[in-house]
């Protein structure tokens, strides 16, 4: 499937999960995400733990954080600042629905992330100069850890390591200091091939297929439907 | 018609003396012109002018012509001379914009307006044109340095430009790797100006020749002439080794073809300061890059370690230094060691010279260390304002200046013109007495001049295709 | 903001958002797509301004030398320079350069620490400190002075990165609108100290660095 069709996807259901109100569908969209997520294994996790930490948080704060509802399930002491601490069963339905809304948005992004490709993401949405700037900056990023390396390793070859914060945040200003002559160079490269000329044309895209139709029919469907329920 | 014509530029960089003066030059259809010099002496500017990038992108006092194409620099930025021109740096890294490699070799023909339907069609005849088609569907991230400078190559022929510029386009390259370059190159119809520091390779190839010094042409003549008037008048630049008549009586080596399995035969000289044994090593994310390693590094000898792409001579080298932990095997040392790595004049920190240098010594010491190599004359200055050559010089200076008792250097004569790298080897020999040295080199002629042994790795794993 | 299809876009995300705003349960949707319009915009704008291929590389090298920088800072826990290098470059080349920095670098240093529902949010946060920095820029001139402001730079960072979070999921009640924010203070009191101790090491000459540069942007070439 395209990225951009995959995207689209991933985003719908996003905006379902924030949408609908029923704890069934909600439950049913995170439960779906969580399947999808699992296929990339063992890279999941820290976005796993990440997303059932904060939507725990949720849930196990939100209802002694409020006091509506008439069916109380515990009564605690008052607490300065906060108040009464109380658990209704009306409280932990809404924790409970907003904690898996949060866990579907979670998800949907720990899928964006750990299966989507990237590069042919932003390639469909480099016309804008901003999005080059982005591309860009990606390109160069492993560049400039190699550069950075390079600096704490020089100094350890001339028995000069770096020490603490200090010796570290010294190094900053040599680092972006290179990395800025390898934008200008850069720079030079980019006008050499023509950049800021008008009239530019762009690569044709892989033509959309059958599958990537029916992911963003799908999307728009969805979000449709959650709408209406 | 010439396709580019020259007539008495001068040019001044801001704030700079004259990079150039009074050169004038013309380049016909199909020729090729080879730019020799050393550092600083006007080569990169020539390029740049024809590029149009000198003035425009650069700033600075301009006087005189430059046209290409029949197109007056004056007149044209470089944006517009780009499907006329087109340029390989020297440093693919700094060349590089997008992701994949279809889609980089495309970015030029979007810039000039090519129309969709033909972009990529031409954008694989341009990989086929540099015996790269394997590389059409790759990531930029995942590729070695010569395969991404052969990437460079095709996102400049894409554009098919009727002058081609290449400034020290195989610097970063092995010396397989610079013939391969050169060949892909220099075959199509373009015409093409080329600047060299290692000029064997690309002096077989030339049809013309043009020496700079310190920005004025003193030669501009056909390459048989040229290098007769080269061999007369600058030797340096067409004899394979440095010419130093004290270096060749000197030089005493043989080659040890080094099986990893077996330990090496011992150096004569002082007190071992390194000695590695049965070393293994692996980097974290890959394959093992040595299997049972060894060597010894004695005080007074230099020793020099060569061996294709890939066969572990860095981290044989590190290994010796201690700046790497063997997995397996051991290491002992003595004494203190300085490692100098590749491209040494990236990773200077301070904000003068001296300031550099004496990081690790005081003030005199440092004074001494910068005098020797050439450079007290640049104590005060930024070192990100020196010329390249300078800053390898200092970063030298800066290893020198501890008196270390091994002393290491990775690649020292990567992109140095020939002159300099006589003056290099005779700074090493001169110090050899005082410690042990160890060069990682792919500079055969100036491993031979500069060691006493020479140690070379076989193929560990495939080289890189570079 | 130029083109028509981006302010068509806009002033959907915007009445999207008011429309679903008023649907009180969809809260976290409305907050969410008002970012995204946030962000939209941005981009239009800084598209308008010069775009010569030195402007684009200046973004995408500060951006990525901020994502970078964060390797080099990787020993020491809980440091990372962005922010602080994203202020500078505010003071040090005004607004749009912050702006534009500040947003690239939380994309790109998520590129490859993982995306998240907070990368929006990042890039408006470091976006807000670059154009802080930018029209503060007077007020931070001083070592000392700087660093005062990515103290407070921080807090205000971490504000808007944890809205989204209370004002979507959780009940809009005074106590759990502290409550949140107090399990927020440490990191954000980290990240405060850890601003302090890089800006005063390294702030002016970042600062004085970005300035020399910024300089060189503009060439001036003169004929004979």
């Amino acid at each position: 499937m395209r990225p951009t069709a995959a995207a689209a996807l991933l985003a719908a259901l996003a905006v379902a999960a924030l949408v609908a109100d029923h704890l069934w569908s909600v439950g049913a969209l995170a439960l779906g995400l969580l399947c999808v997520c699992l296929r990339a294994g063992r890279r999941a996790r820290p976005y796993l733990w990440g997303t059932l930490v904060s939507a725990g948080l949720v849930f196990l704060l939100s209802p002694l954080l409020q006091s509506t509802g008439w069916h109380v399930l515990w009564s605690g002491p008052v607490v300065p600042v906060l108040g009464r601490l109380d658990v209704t069963r009306e409280e932990l339905w809404v924790a409970a629905l907003n904690a898996l809304r949060l866990a579907a948005v979670g998800l949907a992004f720990a899928v964006y992330a750990l299966l989507l490709d990237h590069d042919r993401l932003i390639a469909a949405a480099t016309g804008r100069r901003s999005v080059l700037a982005a591309v860009l900056a990606t390109r160069l990023v492993p560049t400039f850890e190699r550069d950075a390396a390079g600096l704490v390793e020089a100094l350890r070859g001339r028995n000069l390591a770096p020490e603490g914060l200090r010796g570290h945040a010294a190094l900053l200003s040599p680092l972006l200091a290179g990395s800025l002559e390898r934008g200008t160079n850069l720079a030079e490269a980019m006008e050499a091939r023509g950049f800021g000329r008008p009239g530019r044309t762009r690569l044709p895209s892989p033509p959309w297929r059958a599958l990537d139709v029916a992911a963003v029919a799908a999307a728009v469907a969805i979000v449709v439907v959650a709408i209406w329920l | 018609m010439a396709v580019a014509s020259v007539e008495q530029l001068t040019f001044a960089y801001p704030g700079a003396p004259p990079a150039v003066g009074d050169v004038s030059l013309s380049v016909e259809p199909g020729e090729v012109v080879l730019l020799l010099g050393a550092s600083g002496s006007g080569k990169s500017t020539l390029l740049r002018a024809l590029a149009g990038l000198v003035p425009w992108f650069h700033g600075g006092r301009f006087a005189g012509r430059v046209e290409v194409a029949g197109l007056d620099t004056r007149r044209v930025r470089p944006a517009e001379l780009a499907g006329v021109v087109a340029t390989v740096f020297q440093d693919p890294e700094d060349q590089v914009v997008l992701a994949q490699v279809e889609h980089e070799i495309a970015f030029g023909l979007e810039n000039v307006g090519a129309p969709p339907a033909a972009i990529l069609p031409r954008v694989h005849d341009a990989l086929a044109a540099v015996g790269a088609e394997h590389l059409a569907g790759r990531r930029i991230a995942e590729l070695s340095g010569g395969e991404l400078q052969r990437v460079c190559l095709a996102s400049a022929l894409a554009l098919e430009p009727q002058l081609l510029l290449l400034d020290e386009p195989t610097s970063q390259l092995d010396p397989d790797g610079a013939e391969a370059f050169l060949d892909h190159a220099l075959a199509g119809d373009a015409a093409v100006v080329i600047s060299e520091q290692r000029p064997a390779a690309a002096l077989a190839r030339a049809d013309r020749v043009v020496f700079f010094e310190n920005g004025v042409v003193l030669l501009d003549a056909p390459r048989d002439a040229a290098i007769a008037w080269l061999d007369e008048h600058r030797p340096a630049w067409t004899s394979l080794q440095p010419s130093n008549s004290l270096l060749q009586a000197s030089v005493s080596s043989h080659t040890l073809t080094h099986d990893p399995r077996n330990s090496l035969l011992q150096g004569r000289g002082g007190a071992v300061v390194s000695r590695v044994s049965d070393a293994v090593f692996a980097y974290p994310t890959g394959p093992r890059v040595l299997d049972g390693a060894s060597l010894e590094l004695r005080c007074g000898e230099v020793v020099a370690l060569t061996g294709p792409n890939g066969s572990g001579k860095t981290t044989l080298a590190k290994l010796a230094a201690g700046l790497l932990e063997p997995a397996g095997g051991a290491v002992e040392r003595t004494g203190r060691a300085a490692f100098l790595l590749q491209d040494p004049g990236r990773y200077l920190v301070s904000e003068t010279a001296l300031a550099e240098v004496a990081l690790g010594a005081d003030g005199r010491r440092a004074r001494c260390a910068l005098a020797d190599v050439g450079l007290a004359w640049a104590e005060a200055r930024h070192p990100r304002d020196l010329s390249s050559g300078e800053r390898e010089r200092l970063a030298l200076a800066t290893v020198l200046v501890d008196a270390p008792d091994l002393l290491v250097l990775d690649e020292p004569t990567r992109g140095v013109d020939p002159e300099r790298k006589a003056e290099l080897a005779r700074l090493l020999r001169a110090q050899a007495a005082s410690r042990a040295t160890l060069v990682v080199t792919h500079d055969v002629p100036f491993a031979r001049a500069v060691a006493d042994r020479e140690v070379s790795l076989g193929t560990r794993r495939e080289a890189l295709v570079a | 903001m130029r083109s028509r299809s981006a302010q068509i876009g806009f002033g959907i995300a915007l009445a999207a958002a008011a429309a679903v705003a008023f649907a009180t349960h969809a809260s976290a949707l409305a907050l969410l797509l008002a970012a995204a319009a946030l962000i939209v915009g941005g981009m239009t704008w800084i598209d308008g301004g010069p775009t010569s291929a030195k402007e684009v590389t200046l973004i995408a090298t500060l951006a990525a030398a901020a994502a970078a920088g964060r390797v080099l800072m990787a020993p020491i826990p809980d440091v990372q320079p962005v922010t602080v290098i994203v202020v500078v470059t505010g003071v040090a080349l005004g607004l749009r350069a912050g702006i534009a920095v500040g947003a690239s670098a939380a994309f790109v240093s998520n590129f490859f620490l993982g995306q998240g529902p907070w990368t929006p949010w990042q890039m408006l946060a470091w976006g807000l400190c670059g154009a802080v920095g930018a029209l503060a820029a007077p007020l931070l001139r001083g070592r000392v002075r700087l660093a005062v402001g990515c103290f407070l730079l921080a807090y205000v960072y971490g504000f808007v990165l944890d809205v989204w979070n209370w004002y979507g999921f959780y009940p809009h009640t005074w106590s759990s609108f502290v409550a949140r924010q107090a399990a927020g203070f440490p990191f954000d009191s980290a990240h405060a100290l850890g601003n302090v101790a890089l800006a005063l090491a390294a702030g002016p000459e970042l600062r004085r660095l970005l300035e020399r540069y910024g300089k060189r942007l503009h060439t001036v070439i003169v004929w004979s």
